[in-house]
């Protein structure tokens, strides 16, 4: 901070985050008004909650630990290397908290170190958020709580240590690209979901007695609408906290600098909105063809086209990223009824479909169209189709469905997995629902006792 | 007397650190923080318990469990 070009690179970069940190806010408002809008009136407050108190647990528990995994763990550990020191990010580390950075802090981490690791959670409210809107309705708050946790704050913060890391195990050995995080993010939080799909089962009523599958549809359709416009707007900071604001490409004694996507190969913040803005009008066409119009499916799938594209949407020319967010949209949306109709898995938003499916495909079509692109600038790692297809196995099934599996079956082991059935039927409002029912019956009488007197 | 681990804004700001009070207390601060966290999760899980043990007893009696469905009041 002592030469003022020094500084300002710094400061700039500290804003640069700063605002993408308050953007990618409106997602988790979007998250919260489209649950609460799938949900039924007898529901409101439990999904409403559900939902919310994810922020500070998963914010606590980032950090506690989530923080420092990102930084210790890019090799596995012991897949190509030891644990690595991340002094800065260690919950007692004085860099943690307000700081200068005085004489020893020569990468200015004083200054970004709080702005970086509130993008990386505000990344960490979407995973598990996304994870909360598939199963409403029936899931216990305290194993969802827990699922949160460990969705927002251990595996996602694996996966990104592992394959969004310039150092990360996945780029070197695999060539793992997922710029925009199709499948270190969106396909994680889908597998996890999964898994917690299937435990649960269906919410009573979703299914007829000859297993035909019932649409129950969002009770109020334009708080969905709000939502959705809502997640999108909160997906211009998510991009933006994709990329390094300003950085020195150039290997050798020349300069040049650019922006970069987390891997550190350079991208423009210019390509990646065109990109950004074309993969979701592809997802929107898409979606309302393939639901023949529906509301629902046509607002997710300018969602699921974002996602589909993200994987490399810093390099994809405009139309690529349109057509791939198309073909993705296609594909989550046939997945998700021939799921629905062959398991009885009951996605009350379509969350497994628009961030599971939709990213696992957006991992492994990034594969074939930048077949051979370099992906890393400091090894000599490639993108190939196996190499993503290895990863999107890894984010999808391995990160995503098969902890939260045997996190699902210990809540179930003890019962505490899912909500009695006679709360489920009776709503789980119900006690804030009879209380209301006092009030109103005690306000009613002192007014009609008022009226008998003639005092008002 | 100060709670800081600098005495003024006059010095070298390369002097200068952290700016919080108590530095070197940080993994206390953890150990209550954690310690916090976990009684927060014990006390939900028990209050949830609870909370529905109660609303299931009051639906197996007569037709409470109807009438909640209705969203009638139940005595």
């Amino acid at each position: 901070m002592d030469t003022e070009i020094g500084a300002l690179t710094v400061i700039f970069t500290e804003l640069y985050y700063w605002i993408t940190v308050w953007l990618m806010f409106f997602i988790h408002i979007g998250f919260c008004m489209y649950e609460v809008s799938a949900s039924r009136h007898k529901n409101h407050l439990h999904t409403l909650m559900k939902n919310t108190m994810l922020i500070p647990l998963v914010t606590i528990t980032f950090f506690f630990f989530g923080w420092w995994i990102y930084f210790a763990l890019p090799n596995g550990p012991w897949i190509t290397g030891p644990l690595l020191d991340a002094p800065w990010a260690v919950p007692w580390s004085e860099l943690m908290g307000p700081h200068m950075g005085g004489a020893g802090d020569p990468d200015g981490w004083a200054r970004i170190n709080g702005v970086f690791w509130a993008a990386f959670l505000l990344f960490s409210w979407t995973a598990a958020s996304i994870v909360s809107g598939a199963v409403i309705e029936r899931v216990r708050s305290f194993s969802f709580w827990l699922l949160a946790i460990l969705v927002g704050s251990v595996t996602w913060m694996i996966d990104a240590a592992w394959g969004w890391h310039p150092d990360g195990w996945m780029i070197i050995e695999l060539g793992y690209h997922d710029a925009y995080a199709s499948g270190v993010i969106h396909a994680i939080a889908g597998g996890s979901a999964l898994a917690y799909l299937r435990l649960l089962g269906p919410r009573i009523g979703k299914f007829a007695a000859d297993g035909t599958a019932r649409d129950l549809r969002p009770h109020n359709p334009w708080l969905v609408t709000i939502g959705l416009f809502f997640i999108y707007t909160g997906f211009w900071g998510f991009y933006a906290a994709c990329n390094v604001p300003i950085v020195d490409v150039q290997i050798g004694d020349e300069v040049f600098f650019s922006a970069t996507n987390i891997y550190g190969t350079p991208t423009t913040l210019s390509a990646i909105t065109v990109n950004f803005i074309m993969s979701l009008a592809g997802g929107l066409l898409a979606g309302y063809v393939v639901s023949r119009g529906n509301g629902f499916w046509t607002y997710s799938g300018g969602l699921a086209g974002i996602i589909a594209a993200s994987a490399g949407n810093d390099l994809y020319h405009p139309i690529q990223a349109l057509l791939i967010a198309g073909a993705g949209t296609w594909f989550m949306y046939v997945v998700h009824y021939w799921v629905e109709r062959t398991f009885k898995i009951d996605d009350a938003v379509g969350a497994v479909a628009v961030h599971g499916y939709a990213g696992f495909f957006g991992v492994v079509i990034a594969g074939f169209v930048l077949w051979g692109y370099p992906a890393s600038a400091a090894y000599d790692a490639v993108i190939t189709p196996w190499g993503q297809f290895a990863g999107a196995i890894i984010m999808f099934w391995v990160l995503g469905y098969i902890p939260a599996m045997a996190l699902g079956l210990t809540c179930k082991a003890f019962g505490i997995l899912r909500i009695p059935r006679d709360i489920e039927l009776a709503g789980l409002d119900i006690g804030e629902t009879q209380s209301q029912l006092d009030i109103e019956d005690e306000v009613r009488a002192t007014e009609e006792e008022l009226a008998r007197a003639g005092g008002i | 007397m100060t709670t800081g681990d600098f005495e003024s804004w006059t010095g070298s700001m390369l002097d200068i650190g952290p700016i919080y009070p108590f530095v070197g207390t940080e993994k206390a601060l953890l150990i209550v923080g954690v310690v916090l966290w976990i009684i927060w999760h014990i006390w939900q899980i028990r209050n949830e318990s609870r909370e529905y043990k109660e609303e299931a007893e009051k639906y197996t009696k007569g037709e409470n469990l109807m009438k909640a469905i209705r969203g009638e009041r139940i005595r």
